[in-house]
């Protein structure tokens, strides 16, 4: 087709058919954008800093390998946390502000129920530096995990008959399976690791080690009982808390009887539930809001109170026995102020206040400290538990403590923490590679990475999370997160079975994918969509998306753009 | 050339009674020309339609000013003075009402058709609905269009209780009492 | 196959004929029927194209330009304020040299409110680079409405075409709708450059220097120019096939006339009633329609008007601050003709007021009686006729 010079249409107004590139607009700026993937805030109130948003993002693509080795790059006890971590990420996660956070513990539970994956090497630099772990509870466990994937020869040693310490002993099995504790602790044994129960170790036992091995580190957690400094604490049918989850004989000593538990953490409501679960007439917690432990969550306190197990706040003041038998606990009245600080919301109406408490039989679980042993007793401590700094180091060189031995917070999933910076730090020391950056790594920061550790280039800041872009899920749909069957609780209070069940593979599927997966790049291609000198690009096989530098004129549109706060822009390197 | 002024109120069909008798002319080789006039769209409000007939092609594109036929859908808007002032002596009025001739007032030289279209509408089972009624007074009154043209135009343009709506106009024809005022 | 209906349903009935791929529009009194009565079409799965909604009448030609811009026919239809909203697309809509056709119901702008005819709506739509054709009733804005398909699909200009509220938008008049085939045939499948074609990607109207932009303009002059040659060309052969024409401009009676009478749209159909009447009183009065006024038709104009030793244009629409527009033009057209006639402006019919055949005549008389010739507007309505009756 012809056309008169005013009717052709490539010719009568602006169109070019060439592309950009011509123009080198990158040379008009001096920032570009940086592409850096970023902790999660889940992942920075995870403790053993999980990559969260990763095995979200693999579970909402149904790969549940991929997302128990995510899972596995951080923690050994993916089963184990599925069920009883007090998932802290889930009250940062930023779905809260929209509906209701990602179920990420019940994820965590899919991914190690429907996936399979092997624990991961990291190095093989500590092969000829033998480490000797003692106590097998969560923080033993994942040093020793740890530790071999750095390549260290590790002896588990155990005083018990099998492994797992409070995992295996003092968490009941409707919370915590057996078999699912099993099942970590194998994947874990399949690395470098010797294990060694029914061995004690004292004060001359830990010289010995110390001379055989490189480094020991103490994870023998706290076994005793504090007591409650009133008068009557000696009366028969008082039993210490983890003494009666420990002993089943003495657990059907409750049967009929009229228990009542004192204190507020897990062991009180685990104590309680296992009372219930032996038949005892009536089970009631008092607690001393200003004093006692929370659970570390909800979820617990609801399914105690569905149990038919009443919480009490109260102070008690004395045990009045009959006959050297405990009968009744006398209590002072709280004040306002102390209840409504420190109480944990409660479906059930507020108990009235008695001054007297009558009962059969008492638990006691506000606490426990270190065994006095000569192993204990030999090593200086503050608090009740062994004096040592951040990384697990003590005074003394080549001996180091995790898990509720040490300074530490008291939940498996801070022990397990613990756990792995104290193996780092060992793996540093041991291997003579400490340095600045390791340092700040393991003393600073919310939580610690060894993945980040063992990472080529710059190191991800746990103190500043991802920035996500809050416009971008103004548009996502509400969703109401997907809900893990439960069993009845009059049925449930019958046996040990395990109460919460977990999700479908589809129904993982779809609570995964409610995840933003705020700081990881999911190759969404916004920053490519939005670039305005068709500049952002993917290399193939890599995830990382890059400007080229010849076009990216560094206007920020791609980090603008960037939902999940990967892209930010900085300097020209 | 027939210029004709339907006066009614909203909600008595008049917009529609004129496009349809336009209807009716065109369907008779004519050349009508309608429009309506209506200001608030709300029930009872007056409402004004207009037709022009001619035998070829009407240009004038303006009001009707001085119709020569009218037709009163409501027996309220009509005023005999009024009407006298507008018409010709042997101009057409048609008047929906129940009263006689006699009551209407002075209509001296006119011709005059009156048609109660309450009551047909009813017996042809169309309940309050006139204005198809009176349109076929109309045609009876003015000679034309031709009622067939009317019905063909009425079994086009109205769908619903379309052969009540011509059976009504039909009884309507029959029944209009039409009187050249001496 | 003639039918009995407004100047609106005429439209819509056009439209279908011409097989739209795109209609997009918003409804707006008293435009409204023709975007009802295709999106009846529509529902009715009769109507081919799409029919996209879309929230304002910005949106609409926004929508239309960059349709068009792929290729496709292009329909929409507005009013009053719904084409002052659209009024920085319609420069768009120019500028890109899109084909769109639409349809405008002249009502008059508010303020104050009001629904009847008045120009100055589209008038004000004069530099847009849009042609603007003015029709006379029904049947016009039909055949008028065919025909812009193909004249703005041959120019790449976009085509407005004007019909007056409640004069044509809702007078019933027997109006003769081509039948399909023969529409078919006379206005060819759409045939326009695919500007924006994903199989050859291009980035269009990226910023210019001065220069490129008055070379565009330029080009764009440049087409206006050719579409009077376009337009009349695209009228003859409607008239080959329809048996119906218009031109750029019509003339009645302009022979000897002693004055000619300047009129657009509905105006003209009463003045050819006036005229006859006036006529056969023996004044020697003549009628020059103007139906093309974008581009302006200057050449046709003098033609008839360089003889005539007066001229009065009577017309629905003012520059505030000036006179009638048509007015304006005709006199600008007129200023290098050897000729020179005297030329008076009468406003009437603004707002919608009526024009009939006495309004008229009294112009006739006061021109061709006149002994000064004003550079104000005269403004007419009943009220004159009271004064001269006194």
């Amino acid at each position: 087709m012809s056309y008169h010079k005013f009717l052709d249409p490539e010719l009568i107004i602006p169109i070019s058919r060439s592309s950009t590139t011509a123009f080198r607009t990158g040379s008009w700026s001096r920032i570009r954008p940086v592409f850096e993937e970023k902790f999660s805030p889940c992942s920075v109130a995870c403790p053993t800093a999980n990559n969260i948003a990763s095995a979200m993002f693999k579970i909402s693509q149904g790969d549940f390998d991929g997302a128990l080795a995510a899972f596995l790059e951080e923690s050994p006890l993916p089963g184990v946390c599925g069920r009883v971590c007090n998932h802290n990420c889930q009250s940062k996660c930023n779905r809260n502000d929209h509906d209701s956070s990602v179920r990420i513990r019940t994820i965590e539970r899919s991914a190690s129920d429907h996936g399979t994956a092997k624990p991961v090497q990291l190095t093989d630099a500590g092969k000829k530096l033998p480490v000797a772990v003692i106590g097998s509870g969560p923080a033993g466990l994942a040093a020793a995990y740890h530790l071999a994937r750095m390549g260290h020869p590790v002896s588990l040693l155990e005083a018990s008959e099998r492994l797992g310490g409070l995992l295996a002993m003092g968490i009941p099995g409707y919370r915590l399976p057996k078999k699912v504790l099993n099942h970590d602790i194998e994947r874990i044994l399949t690395l470098d690791i010797k294990p060694i129960t029914n061995h004690t170790v004292d004060h001359e036992g830990l010289e010995k080690l110390l001379d055989s091995h490189k480094a020991v580190l103490l994870a023998t957690g706290t076994w005793a009982p504090t007591t409650m400094g009133i008068p009557g604490e000696d009366l028969k049918g008082i039993i210490p808390g983890l003494d009666f989850l420990l002993d089943s004989s003495i657990q059907a000593q409750v049967k009929g009887r009229n228990v009542i538990v004192i204190g507020g953490g897990n062991t009180a409501i685990d104590a309680s539930r296992v009372a219930m679960r032996n038949g005892a007439a009536t089970v009631s917690i008092l607690y001393r809001p200003d004093l006692d432990a929370l659970p570390d969550s909800d979820d617990e306190v609801c399914e105690a109170e569905e149990e038919g197990i009443l919480r009490i706040p109260s102070h008690p003041m004395e045990f009045i026995g009959e006959k050297g038998e405990i009968c009744s606990i006398r209590c002072r009245e709280i004040v306002q102020a102390e209840y409504s600080n420190n109480c944990i919301s409660s479906s059930k109406p507020n108990i009235e206040f008695k001054e007297l408490f009558p009962c059969d039989v008492v638990i006691t679980a506000i606490g426990q400290t270190l065994v006095a042993s000569s192993l204990h007793s030999s090593l200086q401590q503050e608090y009740g538990r062994i004096v040592a700094d951040r990384q697990g180091r003590t005074a003394r060189k080549g001996l180091y403590v995790a898990g509720d031995a040490g300074p530490f917070q008291a939940t498996v999933v801070d022990a397990m923490a613990s756990g792995k910076r104290a193996a780092v730090s060992i793996h540093l020391e041991l291997t003579g590679s400490m340095d600045e950056t390791s340092t700040a790594l393991l003393d600073s920061g919310r939580t610690f990475s060894i993945m980040d550790m063992f990472k080529t280039g710059p190191k991800r800041n746990s103190d500043a999370s991802a920035k996500i872009n809050r416009y971008s899920y103004l548009t996502a749909s509400e969703t109401t997160p997907q809900c893990s069957p439960t069993i009845a609780a009059d049925e449930r209070v019958c046996g040990f079975q395990e109460v919460v069940g977990g999700l479908e593979s589809k129904e993982a599927t779809a609570e995964a994918g409610r995840c933003f997966y705020c700081g990881s790049c999911i190759g969404c291609d916004l920053c490519a969509t939005f670039c305005p000198d068709v500049s952002m690009c993917q290399e193939s096989g890599k995830t990382a998306y890059e400007a080229d530098p010849e076009h990216c004129k560094g206007c920020g549109a791609c980090a603008a753009a960037c939902v999940r706060g990967v892209l930010e822009m900085g300097e020209e390197q | 050339m027939l210029e004709i002024k339907i006066s009614g109120r909203g909600g008595q069909g008049v917009v529609v009674a004129a496009s349809t008798l336009g209807l009716s002319f065109f369907n008779a080789g004519m050349f009508p020309q309608c429009y309506s006039v209506y200001g608030g769209e709300r029930r009872g409000a007056p409402v004004v339609g207009f037709l022009r007939v001619d035998t070829q092609k009407v240009l004038l594109k303006c009001e009707i000013r001085r119709p020569n036929s009218l037709i009163y859908m409501d027996e309220s808007l009509f005023d005999a003075r009024e009407v006298r002032s507008i018409l010709k002596d042997g101009d057409t009025v048609l008047i929906n009402t129940t009263r006689p001739l006699e009551k209407l007032g002075e209509l001296r030289g006119l011709k005059v058709g009156l048609i109660d279209a309450a009551r047909v509408s009813e017996s042809a089972g169309l309940g309050k609905i006139i204005n198809t009624t009176v349109l076929g007074a109309y045609c009876r009154l003015v000679g034309q269009p031709d009622l067939k043209c009317l019905l063909d135009a009425l079994t086009e343009a109205i769908t619903v209780k379309s052969q009540a709506n011509r059976d009504s106009a039909q009884w309507a024809y029959e029944s209009v009492k039409i009187t050249e005022v001496a | 196959m003639k039918k009995f209906i407004t100047g609106n349903h005429a439209v819509a009935e056009a439209v279908r004929l011409c097989r739209p791929d795109v209609v997009a529009a918003y409804p707006i009194t008293p435009q409204t029927p023709i975007y009802e009565q295709l999106a009846d079409w529509d529902s009715a799965g009769e109507l081919g194209g799409t029919m996209v909604k879309v929230e304002s009448e910005h949106s609409a030609m926004a929508t239309c330009l960059s349709a068009s811009l792929t290729g496709v026919r292009t329909f929409t239809a507005t009013s009053s304020q719904g084409l002052a909203l659209m009024h920085e697309m319609l420069h768009f809509a120019a500028g890109s040299r899109t084909a769109v056709v639409m349809a405008v119901v002249n009502r008059s702008l508010a303020a104050p409110w009001a629904f009847w005819s008045d120009q100055t709506d589209s008038l004000s739509q004069r530099d847009t680079g849009w042609l603007q054709l003015y029709c006379e009733d029904n049947q016009e804005a039909l055949d008028t409405t065919i025909q812009a398909f193909k004249i703005a699909e041959e120019l790449m200009l976009p085509v407005m075409v004007m019909l007056e509220a409640n004069f044509i938008s809702h007078f019933m008049e027997p109006t003769e709708v081509p039948e399909p085939d023969q529409v078919d045939e006379w206005l060819l499948p759409v045939n326009i450059p695919r500007r924006f074609d994903l199989s050859n990607p291009g980035f269009m109207n990226g910023v210019v220097s001065a220069k490129q932009y008055r070379d565009f303009r330029r080009l764009a002059s440049d087409a206006m120019e050719h579409a009077l040659t376009v337009v009349e060309r695209v009228d003859k052969e409607y008239e080959s096939t329809f048996g119906r024409s218009y031109g750029l401009v019509e003339t009645v009676d302009c022979a000897d006339a002693e004055l000619v009478l300047v009129t657009t749209a509905t105006i003209t159909s009463t003045a050819r009633v006036a005229l006859a009447s006036l006529r056969s009183k023996g004044i020697k009065v003549g009628l020059c329609k103007l139906r093309l006024f974008r581009p302006f038709p200057v050449k046709a104009l003098r033609d008839v008007l360089d003889n005539a030793p007066r001229v009065a244009v009577i017309e629905r629409n003012i520059s505030i601050g000036r006179e009638g527009i048509f007015c304006s033009e005709i006199k600008s057209a007129l200023i290098n003709s050897p000729g020179r006639p005297k030329i008076q402006g009468y406003l009437a019919g603004i707002g919608g007021t009526d024009v009939n055949t006495q309004l008229i005549e009294w112009v006739v008389q006061d021109a061709i009686t006149r002994e000064v010739f004003v550079d104000q507007p005269i403004w007419v309505d009943d009220a004159v006729l009271e004064g001269e009756a006194q």
